[in-house]
């Protein structure tokens, strides 16, 4: 140091080399000293400390299409779920040849549109796809050629394995996997469900639970496929619901589609029909006139009504399909399925409660459901005395038939709202749901259901052991601003087991022909009813349901009290 | 003195090579850790692809179709259920 200073004073900046000035020298060096030590110890801080896994730009790898959930069913089979593909893109810009880039690609994938594709990579901008989601087989092919100017980028694909077996709960996805439909429309609508495309996969991922059951769904549709063939029919849906939370276990509508293959979802003809089609329902709705009736304690069990002349109401005349001509009780109002009577029901029920009690039991209103609303019910605008009267026996107000099978496990299950659920849920009844009837009245009106198919117009649906009850209901289509009596519509809403109400089964038919089997009748006692018979027989093991040859004691008893 | 200045600075020459030793040793643990969880991000992929095929192969419509024609099964009917109670 001392050496050092004298070196310095030589220089002739300090001309006295007092012992003041040395100190202060000192000091000045001794602050250096001290900032480059500070310095030099940050740098080795540096070298020390890891740099963090979490933001390591090299463990991602690059992906644009959205990564969404799995869905499995209530019993965690897979529905739908995200897999790898490598889709194809170019930078126009760095390719010299296009047109010879284009033809050696076309060699690779020969069903690549070649001018659409010209078009596009001279269209300027310096990316284009050329193709997305490529097999692992072409991409090899493709990464063989070895063309500049084009590369691979992964993005997730959204696979459907069970195929078209639960396709209109699932809905289906764009190329850009965002949500066109059905449940893949609800995860896009809440956020929190969708994860950004972080590319690498979370260990723990979220699933989506949904109320369907596969197997269950795959008996239903079968059915239906079965019953279009067996019955000639336009078009068949059915629903199985939960009638305590009301979680759908199975929906189909045929025709239906493939979610895997997007074109074929936007067909016309291969809508949702039990949310969005609307239909008058016929007899099926007599369920909830003769449930207010007896609710409303307008009539009882033993009530008689006059069903021996059609009614005539301004240009109207309101017949009996199983004319009876007689004055008939309420149970055989229900099991002849009494237009007469239902009408005469609804006129003592009176307008206003009569609409009442549809509004209370949802029938004028839409359905919010995850897959968005059902359509809205066509309400007649002034609702008159006829109107009552043919809504009684499901003419003239139009609904889905979700609302239908809705309001009929309401009725069945103790007396409780239901609204229509596709996410899975825990146990038993909704604990804040709505009263709509009384426990008696749903108790009456079970063993009507059961009545019905006993000794009624639905015996076809009798799955013996499982004590079904139910309800048909055929009605005639509007043509042209006439009902049809050919191109009918039938249904039945049935539950089952009738004495302790588990699952509400609703099975439609449009257009049945009147073929050999059915004895060339075409109501839905003969071609509704025993599909959902041959569907109970096959699935209700499936659900749970026990299997017994007899009803409770405590149901025969009800059931023959009501003749 | 030139004792004490020379073992300081042999002392910081060691520091500093051992700094960078540990400084290599941790990007290169760290492009290993990064190397690491690509593989897994890889692996789950694949297992993904895995999961979605094994739904694929026993979906009920493939199974009922093998059922019948090899197992000779057909969906249960109501006769073939009996209780005792």
């Amino acid at each position: 140091m001392k050496r050092l200073l004298e070196i310095i004073s030589k220089t002739g900046i300090y001309r006295s080399t007092t012992s003041a000035q040395t100190g202060r020298f000192a000091l000045m060096a001794l602050c250096f000293a001290v900032v480059f030590a500070v310095v030099a110890g940050r740098l080795a801080s540096f070298g020390f400390m890891a740099t963090g896994g979490g933001d390591n730009l090299e463990a991602l790898p690059v992906s644009t299409a959205l990564h969404r959930p799995t869905m499995v069913d209530r019993k965690g089979r897979i529905l739908a779920t995200d897999i790898q593909a490598a889709s194809l893109y170019a930078d126009p810009q760095s390719i010299t040849d296009l047109d010879d880039v284009v033809d050696q690609l076309s060699n690779v994938m020969p069903h690549l549109n070649t001018k659409a594709l010209l078009r596009r990579l001279r269209g300027g901008g310096r990316f284009a796809w050329i193709e997305r989601e490529l097999s692992p087989r072409q991409q090899a092919d493709i990464h063989e050629l070895g063309l500049p100017g084009v590369a691979f980028v992964d993005e997730h694909h959204r696979v459907y394995p069970a195929g078209r077996t639960a396709a209109h709960v699932l809905g289906f996805v764009d190329i850009d996997n965002l949500g066109l439909a059905g449940m893949e429309r609800y995860i896009d609508r809440s956020l929190n469900m969708m994860m950004v495309s972080s590319g690498a996969r979370q260990a723990s991922e979220p699933k989506i639970e949904l109320s369907i059951d596969l197997g269950v769904q795959h008996a239903l549709r079968e059915e239906l496929e079965d019953a279009i063939k067996r019955y000639q029919a336009q078009a068949a849906m059915g629903l199985v619901m939960d009638v305590m939370s009301g979680e759908v276990l199975a929906i189909s509508s045929l025709p239906d589609f493939d979610p895997n293959q997007r074109s074929q979802a936007q067909d016309k003809g291969r809508f949702n029909r039990l949310t969005a089609g609307l239909f008058e329902m016929g007899s099926v709705f007599k369920i909830f006139t003769t449930a207010a009736a007896l609710d409303l304690g307008v009539a009882g069990m033993e009530s008689k009504y006059d069903a021996t002349e059609p009614i005539r109401i301004a240009s109207f005349t309101i017949k009996d399909f199983h004319a009876q001509r007689r004055w008939l009780t309420v149970p055989e109002i229900f099991t002849y399925s009494s237009n007469i009577g239902t009408a005469k029901l609804a006129l003592d029920i009176g307008i206003a409660r009569h609409k009442a009690f549809l509004s209370k039991l949802g029938m004028l209103q839409r359905i919010e459901t995850e897959l968005g609303e059902t359509a809205h019910p066509i309400v007649p605008a002034n609702w008159q005395k006829i109107n009552t009267m043919t809504i009684a026996f499901g003419h003239g107000l139009s609904v889905t038939p979700l609302h239908v099978a809705a309001g009929a496990a309401a009725l069945m299950n103790g007396g409780y709202e239901v609204t229509p659920t596709f996410l899975k849920k825990k146990p038993g009844r909704v604990p804040y749901a709505e009263r709509v009837v009384s426990e008696r009245t749903s108790k009456q009106m079970r063993g009507l259901m059961r009545l019905n198919v006993e000794s009624g117009t639905a015996r076809q649906a009798d799955a013996k052991g499982f004590r079904v009850g139910g309800k048909t209901g055929t009605a005639e289509k509007v043509v042209n601003g006439r009902y049809s009596r050919d191109q009918l519509l039938t249904s039945f809403i049935g539950v089952f087991p009738a004495d302790e109400p588990k699952y509400v089964i609703l099975v439609m038919l449009d257009e049945p022909q009147r073929v050999e089997e059915t004895q060339n009748r075409a109501t839905a006692g003969v071609n509704a009813a025993p599909t959902a018979r041959r569907f109970i027989e096959r699935a209700a093991t499936l659900l749970g349901v026990s299997h017994r040859s007899q009803t409770s004691q405590e149901f025969d008893e009800l059931i023959s009290a009501s003749y | 003195m030139r004792i004490v200045t020379f073992f300081l600075a042999t002392i910081l020459v060691a520091l500093a090579a051992v700094i960078y030793q540990v400084k290599y040793e941790t990007r290169s643990l760290d492009n290993r850790v990064a190397s690491l969880q690509r593989g897994i991000a890889e692996e789950r992929d694949v297992i993904a692809i895995l999961r979605a095929e094994w739904s694929h192969l026993n979906r009920p419509a493939r199974l009922e179709r093998l059922a019948r024609a090899h197992l000779g099964l057909r969906p249960i009917q109501g006769n073939q259920i009996s209780t005792d109670d």
